[in-house]
């Protein structure tokens, strides 16, 4: 059966569907009643001011049909207002004095008609308008989407807050007793151990299910008094069938405990993302010489560059702190960044707050991936580290949106007091839901021999360089530079862009879940990881027989796709290879991992700018794609030659990582 | 238990009426941002207009308050739209230099005001000489908004209290089943039929292994050894 | 009368808008006698002494105005300063064109010892190149007793204006072969056309001696239109604008639109289009330049020659209509219809 926090969380997303579908319908017809008239109002204010123009000439002295320029002022207006397609200016006796645009195809197009009347009041000719239907609708179908996105938005932020209650310990008794009765449902009778104080609906269940073990304990010792090892064999059978003499721990919550914070804190960042790079520009004032597209640009780059640079360095420090003590100094950081971006309005110091602010996010980022790969049992790593990725996926979903809200209503600088006030309510559910830090006092720092180590473990360095550094590489460099850029030439705008840019995270965000759940159940994370690469990578092939958006959202899709199937499991076997390094420690692995990562980040918008350069767009993307494909075919082969020497390595490992 | 179970309900009524009432709010901002644009689009075309007419002007050195014929063309422009308040043509430092309305002439206004729609005016060298501002009536904006709101509310209301309730009553039905599978559980003998095949097995074995003589006959098991 | 704030709006240098200042209130209240001016009109009153005088006027500056006109003929100069000088002692003499002020002021590397007027203060206006004319060695400080106000519009943007109005490959050009301001003129009509594949007709105006004359004059224009010329340019030429009562109607009858350099022949000739320096504006600027040197007491040679960067494009619609050539409807919105 199903419990109640899982069938309420189902029975919400169902519910919020409907709702938020209503919300949809009500917009579309908001859309039409409102919206639409006013986009064709704007071809009315042509028109009128067209025939303002010529009825000016006209009471100047020149003669009606003596015009001079008529096409190429009505060529202008044509050009300057994409939903005109068709101007006309024609006499009263069927004479065209200018013409500009070719009528649509749409064989009854809405039109606009001014009359252009002499002083004396007698009409002279009619400027006839044709609007184009297919892009006032492809406007309001752009507007739908956003409407969509927003519902879209909605749903996951519910379901996050969702998880954040299904999360507290408050429900630990609810669980408990969700818990028993499910496993009783699937005829498992072993005893629990997780909630600490007994809830009266649990406690009969408990003492039932006690009596049975005594009686099973008690049978037990009877037949080995009486030397009876097939009746010994029997119960030892059916206790391992039913989980008799078993003790069951529950869940594992390790990232279920870790995401509402996360979520949180990660959306802090993102809620800057969409007014970010203006604020930037608006505060370098020019006697700092740096030129606006840098002034904008330099703040993303720093906290990028920070955050890189600090993975290795933050692994092994959130791993002395406690992963705890790391996510709550952490967030305490960025949240005191957030405050001082908000209230400055100087380009340096912005700047700084900004280099502080990523120092807090690579350690929040650092102390929940150790969380969650020092808590979960490797079975279960790819599922949660898959927790992990969606938390981080959906912040950067909801955020922008949310953020680009804020900073209209409020103004961009006190949109930062939202980043902060976010941060800290991240820190606050870290710090009551995280267990209590236990810091490691031992180790030292990761040396490079330990990084060297590293690098020797089983197709570790195989998996970095052939599929963590070519994933990110191709993220970067096709959906965050070459598709906009190439959008970009084509005309398309800005917020089409975006909207085909949400293809990728939407995808993941689906896709990661499952894709983790399928790999650690088959346990098959080598194959997932080498066929998302192969299936990312070789998507870019789509675009050698054509650029247009259609085959360019496929080409994201397959990415995000592939990258969905890839981006947990890798993460879960970098950690796993973490094991092999002298000491036993993970985190010079994981920080080297997230080092490597991020230099895909960083080398993808550079190396793709030349790229395009050189080669033009669908060359470039689909040689970028091709270096994917080899790096995750690379990685394949690696798998054959050492499968042989690896196949007592899962036990081995799993043991190493359940002693942790 | 049961208060657990009630104020988790409770907890996800608010949260579907929340995330109902979060999107509706966020529908209305998106659609009223469009509702600006294609509003202020229109006000963007007339200053644009303007400006071409400047912009051409200056190339030829005619510098922008030289313009005078750009007071004409501004006041013809603001009499073909009823919601243009007016249309100010201002240097590169604010100063209304031309305005459809007299009375605005050497005012200096700032920046972008809510309101108003403002367009650079450049010259070759694409620096920006002044501007056109058109101020319009924010009636027309209101008036849209209200509209937009009017229909948005109309649905997302019902939708919001709906949904809550939906989430209450399906989270009910769930508690329901739950403590009813709680009282069943605490009685092995309402067990589910999973677990009651299980004991029953388990407790066959139990009787065989306590007493493998009762069962001696019954089954081969006991004579294996 | 025009008030501070639109004298403002005219933009004349930030050196008027300081004299318009306190300063200037403060010397008004001192001032117990009206600065004298003697102005010397080269064919009568025009909209730039009007100009030139509006500027006292709404500056608050007292000033006693002194007028004669040389009727077209430099060579009267000298004597009208043997006649008034003694008697009216000028505080400043106000010069119209190039002629006049040479006639007056003479070039700056003239011997010491040559009958010019070295003492009292010369503020020009309607001088196209004072520099070439050697009114002054450079505009930037003229280091003598003279500065002033420069009215002719850049000829490459007048070309392009002209382009604007009706496109051409052809354009003729009269002009008297005796005046550098047209010489320079009509060689930057040159290297424009060369740069941009246009023909350029030059067609010098006939010379007595050192004199240009009229004559032929109408003939001139026949064969221009004969040669295929789409537009008659008008430069910034003193003698020029004296016969182009005779070359209008012609260019009429041809069908040969005229595009002119100086408001003179749109507003007191049947000039099609032109882009010019306002007159009244040319005159405001010249006064600022004497308001400087008889309120604020700078030296002449300290204050720069400056160009006036205001023009306006102005169309004879009486005109475009008896030739038929109409400027584009867009055209409206930025010039300045005369009907």
């Amino acid at each position: 059966m199903i419990g109640l926090r899982a069938g309420i969380s189902i029975a919400i997303a169902v519910v919020l569907c409907a709702a938020l579908a209503a919300i949809g319908f009500a917009a579309h017809s908001a859309v039409e009643r409102t919206i639409v008239p006013a986009i064709a109002a704007q071809a009315e204010s042509v028109g009128r001011s067209a025939a303002a123009l010529i009825e000016n000439a006209v009471t100047a002295g020149v003669p009606l049909d003596k015009l001079v320029g008529v096409n190429a002022y009505l060529d202008g207006l044509e050009r300057a207002n994409v939903e005109l397609a068709d101007l006309k200016l024609v006499t009263p006796d069927g004479r065209i004095l200018g013409h500009a645009g070719t009528p649509p195809a749409d064989p009854d197009p809405p039109t606009v008609i001014t009359s252009v009347t002499a002083r004396s009041g007698i009409p002279l000719a009619s400027l006839i308008i044709t609007i184009d239907p297919g892009v006032v609708s492809s406007q309001v179908h752009a507007l739908l989407v956003d409407v969509a996105f927003i519902g879209l938005v909605s749903l996951l932020v519910a379901l996050e807050l969702v998880a954040l209650v299904v999360g507290a310990s408050s429900t630990e008794a609810l669980a408990a007793l969700e818990a028993r009765v499910r496993a009783l449902s699937r005829g498992r009778l072993w005893l629990h151990t997780d909630a600490a104080e007994k809830s009266p609906l649990v406690m009969p269940i408990d003492a039932q299910v006690a009596r049975l073990h005594e009686r099973h304990a008690h049978a037990r010792e009877a037949a080995e008094r009486r030397g009876d090892t097939g009746a010994l064999v029997d119960l030892d059978a059916i206790g391992a069938r039913f989980g008799l003499g078993a003790v069951h721990a529950g869940e594992n919550h390790a990232a279920t405990i870790i995401r509402p914070a996360l979520f949180l804190f990660m959306m802090a960042e993102e809620l800057a993302r969409p007014f970010l790079p203006r604020l930037a520009g608006s505060m370098a004032t020019p006697d700092l010489n740096i030129g606006r597209d840098l002034a904008m640009s330099l703040p993303i780059v720093v906290f990028m560059a920070v955050v890189a640079l600090s993975q290795l360095p933050f692994a092994v420090l959130s791993e002395r702190l406690g992963r705890r003590r790391g996510f709550v100094l952490g967030a305490a950081i960025a949240a005191l960044s957030y405050v001082g971006s908000a209230l400055t309005d100087h380009f340096g110091l912005f700047l700084v707050s900004r280099a502080t602010a990523a120092i807090g996010y690579a350690l929040v980022f650092v102390s929940a991936q150790g969380h969650v790969v020092d808590l979960s049992r490797p079975q279960e790593r790819t599922a949660a580290l898959a927790v992990f990725v969606r938390a981080i996926m959906v912040a950067g979903l909801c955020g922008p949106p949310i953020g680009g809200v804020l900073a209209d209503r409020l103004g961009d600088h006190a949109a930062f007091l939202g980043s902060a006030v976010l941060a800290v309510l991240g820190l606050l559910v870290a710090y009551f839901t995280m267990p209590r830090s236990q810091p490691l006092t031992g180790g030292a720092g990761v040396g490079l021999s330990d990084l060297r180590a590293a690098l020797g473990a089983p197709r570790l360095a195989a998996l970095l360089l052939g599929c963590a550094l070519p994933a990110k590489f191709l993220l970067v460099a096709v959906c965050f530079y070459l598709v906009p850029v190439e959008l970009q030439n084509q005309g398309y705008s800005a917020a089409a862009i975006g909207r085909l840019q949400m293809i990728y995270p939407v995808l993941m965000v689906i896709g990661v879940p499952i894709a983790a759940h399928f790999a650690d159940r088959l346990n098959a994370r080598a194959a997932f990881v080498t066929a998302g690469g192969l299936i990312a990578g070789s998507g870019t092939l789509l675009l050698l027989v054509g650029t247009s958006p259609v085959i360019v959202a496929l080409v994201l899709a397959l990415l995000g796709l592939g990258q969905a199937l890839s981006i947990a499991p890798q993460s879960s076997m970098v950690a796993e290879a973490a094991r092999h390094v002298p000491g036993g420690r993970s985190a010079g692995v994981l920080g080297l991992f997230r080092l490597i990562e991020r230099t895909g980040n960083a080398t993808g918008p550079a190396a793709a700018g030349f790229l395009l350069a050189v080669a033009g767009f669908a060359s470039a993307s689909t040689l970028i794609g091709l270096f994917a494909v080899a790096g995750a075919l690379g990685f394949a082969l690696t798998g054959t030659g050492r499968r042989k020497a690896d196949s007592s390595g899962p036990t081995a490992l799993s043991s190493e990582g359940t002693a942790s | 238990m049961i208060r657990i179970s009630l104020g988790l309900i409770l907890v996800f009524a608010l949260i579907a009426a929340a995330c109902v009432a979060f999107g509706a709010y966020f529908s209305y901002v998106t659609l009223q941002t469009a509702h600006r644009k294609a509003i202020e689009a229109r006000f963007n075309v007339t200053a644009a207009r303007i400006a071409v007419s400047a912009e051409t002007a200056a190339s030829l050195g005619i510098t922008l308050p030289a313009q005078a014929p750009l007071a004409d063309l501004a006041r013809r422009e603001a009499r073909l739209d009823p919601t243009i308040i007016s249309i100010d043509i201002t240097d590169e430092r604010n100063r209304v230099l031309f305005s459809s309305d007299p009375d605005r002439i050497g005012r200096a206004d700032g920046a972008r005001a809510p309101g108003t729609v403002s367009r650079a005016v450049e010259n070759d060298l694409a620096a920006v000489i002044g501007r056109i501002v058109v101020r319009y009536d924010p009636a027309t904006l209101a008036q849209g908004e209200a509209a937009l709101a009017r229909d948005l509310t109309a649905i997302a209301m019902p939708a919001l209290i709906g949904a809550g309730l939906a989430t209450i009553a399906i989270g009910l039905l769930l508690a329901n089943g739950l403590g009813r599978a709680a009282r069943r559980a605490a009685d092995p003998a309402l067990w589910p039929p999973a677990a009651r095949s299980a004991l029953a097995e388990a407790e066959a074995a139990h009787a065989a292994a306590i007493n493998p003589a009762a069962l001696a006959s019954t089954g081969p098991k006991g004579e294996r050894t | 009368m025009i008030d501070r704030r639109s004298l403002l709006s005219l933009g004349l240098g930030a050196g008027t808008a300081g004299a318009l200042g306190v300063p200037a209130l403060a010397q008004q209240m001192v001032q117990q006698q009206p600065y004298r001016i003697l102005m010397l009109t080269f064919r009568g009153e025009t909209d730039v002494e009007r100009g030139f005088r509006s500027f006292f006027d709404a500056a608050g500056v007292k000033v006693e105005f002194m007028t004669r006109d040389v009727d077209r003929n430099a060579a009267r100069v000298k004597p009208i300063l043997a006649e008034v000088l003694p008697t009216f002692k000028p505080d400043l003499i106000y010069t119209y064109g190039t002629p006049n002020t040479l006639a007056v002021a003479g070039p700056y590397d003239a011997p010491p010892d040559a009958p010019f007027v070295r003492d009292i203060p010369v503020v020009f206006a309607l001088v196209a190149a004072p520099v070439r004319s050697k009114i002054a060695a450079s505009v930037a400080k003229p280091g003598r007793n003279v500065t002033g106000a420069v009215h002719v519009v850049p000829t490459d943007v007048q070309m392009r204006a002209m382009q604007t109005y009706k496109p051409f490959s052809k354009v003729g050009v009269i002009y008297s072969p005796n005046e550098s301001n047209s010489l320079v003129v009509v060689n930057e009509m040159q290297a424009f056309c060369e740069a941009n594949n246009l023909t350029l007709f030059r067609q010098p105006l006939a010379m007595s001696g050192n004199l240009p004359t009229g004559e032929g004059v109408e003939q001139f224009v026949r064969d221009l239109r004969q040669k295929g010329a789409e537009w008659l340019y008008l430069p910034p030429d003193t003698f020029l604008a004296t016969v182009f009562n005779r070359i209008a109607p012609v260019a009429i009858e041809v069908g040969l639109p005229t595009f002119g350099s100086t408001e003179f022949f749109l507003r007191e000739g049947d000039g099609l289009v032109g882009l010019v320096s306002r007159y009244y504006s040319v005159g405001q600027l010249a006064a600022s330049k004497a308001v400087e040197i008889l309120v604020q007491k700078r030296a002449p040679g300290d204050i720069p020659i400056e160009t006036l960067k205001r023009f306006a494009l102005i169309i004879n619609m009486k005109v475009a209509k008896a030739l038929g050539v109409y400027p584009p409807i867009v055209m409206l919105n930025y010039a300045e219809v005369l009907s």
